[in-house]
């Protein structure tokens, strides 16, 4: 502060136009970059096609050995083989005549008789309509074959 | 400075000229675009913007540079400031004065006096602002100056005493003292 050549207000002191001066340019100069370092060219399309060039990042793990690839390369083919036999072992269980272990129950199949529609005769005094139907060609009823005395008969 | 860069019309440009009008006009830009924003980091990152993005042009052929680049580091300001982001300011100049035998106290009082400044500035229109950082930031005579803001040079000494009058005033109103 060399000198103060304006006073338009007793509380504030105006610095001079010299003082201005000086302190704008140590600003400025502590404003300013340094250096002025040219942006990383990425991938160009305004410039010319034999000058482009692109930016390339090395990727981590660039160094390890050949060896060290293949033996991974390796066990990620032995996971996929195992994981697509499982696969076909698990389609090929699911078929429906076979047994599975799934839920702990044991599938099987069951027949299906073919005379399932009509009731069966187990007892003669059973409530079945079929007590009251004829059983032989000359019109005997089931219920009347019970009073047959049976007999052995010598052999011819 | 008139010069508004290397001119093509169809024809792609060679990255050695861009790179040459990067040396020439890179401090230029940081002017203009410091007058904008008032944040030296700023001004800085839109020059560097400009020119990212000048790599990266697909579009028709530009012929005039160096207002192509003016409008799309003015237009990343203008996205910066509506996002409010806020950066980090570093202080610049500090790491500069680093190992320059300045105490840490020294340092913080530079740095104080960097913002109370800059904060003065930002009181100023942006053509006073313009004027002052065309002045001393690149050391620009009045003639060159009335190029860039297509004025008289006249004008120019007119619009720097007034601007340097009101910068003054500000510093006053604010307390500051000139060590």
């Amino acid at each position: 502060m060399t000198e103060r050549t304006k006073q338009s207000d007793p509380q504030t002191t105006l610095f001079s136009d010299s003082d201005m001066d000086e302190m704008l340019r140590a600003f400025f100069r502590m404003e300013m970059p340094r250096t002025f370092q040219p942006p990383a060219q990425r991938q160009s399309g305004m410039l010319d096609s034999s000058e482009q060039t692109l930016l390339t990042i090395p990727r981590p793990g660039r160094s390890e050995s050949s060896a060290g690839r293949s033996d991974r390369r390796g066990w990620v083919m032995a996971m996929t083989l195992a994981v697509l036999a499982f696969s076909v072992v698990l389609l090929v269980s699911g078929q429906p005549n076979t047994t599975t272990p799934v839920a702990g129950k044991v599938k099987s199949q069951r027949s299906t008789p073919s005379d399932a529609g009509s009731l069966m005769l187990v007892s003669p005094n059973g409530e079945s309509a079929q007590t009251e139907r004829p059983v032989s060609e000359d019109g005997l009823l089931l219920k009347e074959t019970e009073q047959i005395e049976l007999s052995p008969q010598p052999n011819d | 400075m008139t010069d508004s860069g290397p001119k093509h019309s169809g024809k792609p440009i060679q990255s050695s000229q861009v790179e040459e009008f990067y040396r020439e006009h890179s401090r230029e830009l940081w002017a203009l675009f410091y007058s904008m924003c008032n944040d030296p980091e700023r001004a800085y990152d839109a020059v560097q913007e400009a020119f990212v993005r000048l790599y990266d042009y697909r579009g028709e052929p530009v012929r005039d540079l160096r207002s192509w680049l003016l409008r799309v580091g003015q237009n990343w300001l203008r996205d910066v400031a509506r996002k409010k982001s806020n950066s980090c300011h570093l202080l610049p100049g500090l790491d500069d004065q680093m190992g320059q035998g300045q105490s840490p106290e020294d340092r913080l009082a530079l740095a104080e006096r960097q913002t109370q400044i800059r904060q003065a500035l930002q009181e100023l229109n942006e053509d006073d602002r313009r004027v002052l950082v065309m002045k001393y930031s690149m050391d620009w005579s009045a003639a060159q100056i009335a190029t860039v803001m297509d004025c008289s040079a006249a004008a120019i000494d007119m619009r720097l005493s007034r601007a340097r009058r009101r910068l003054a005033e500000v510093l006053a109103e604010r307390g500051f003292q000139n060590d």
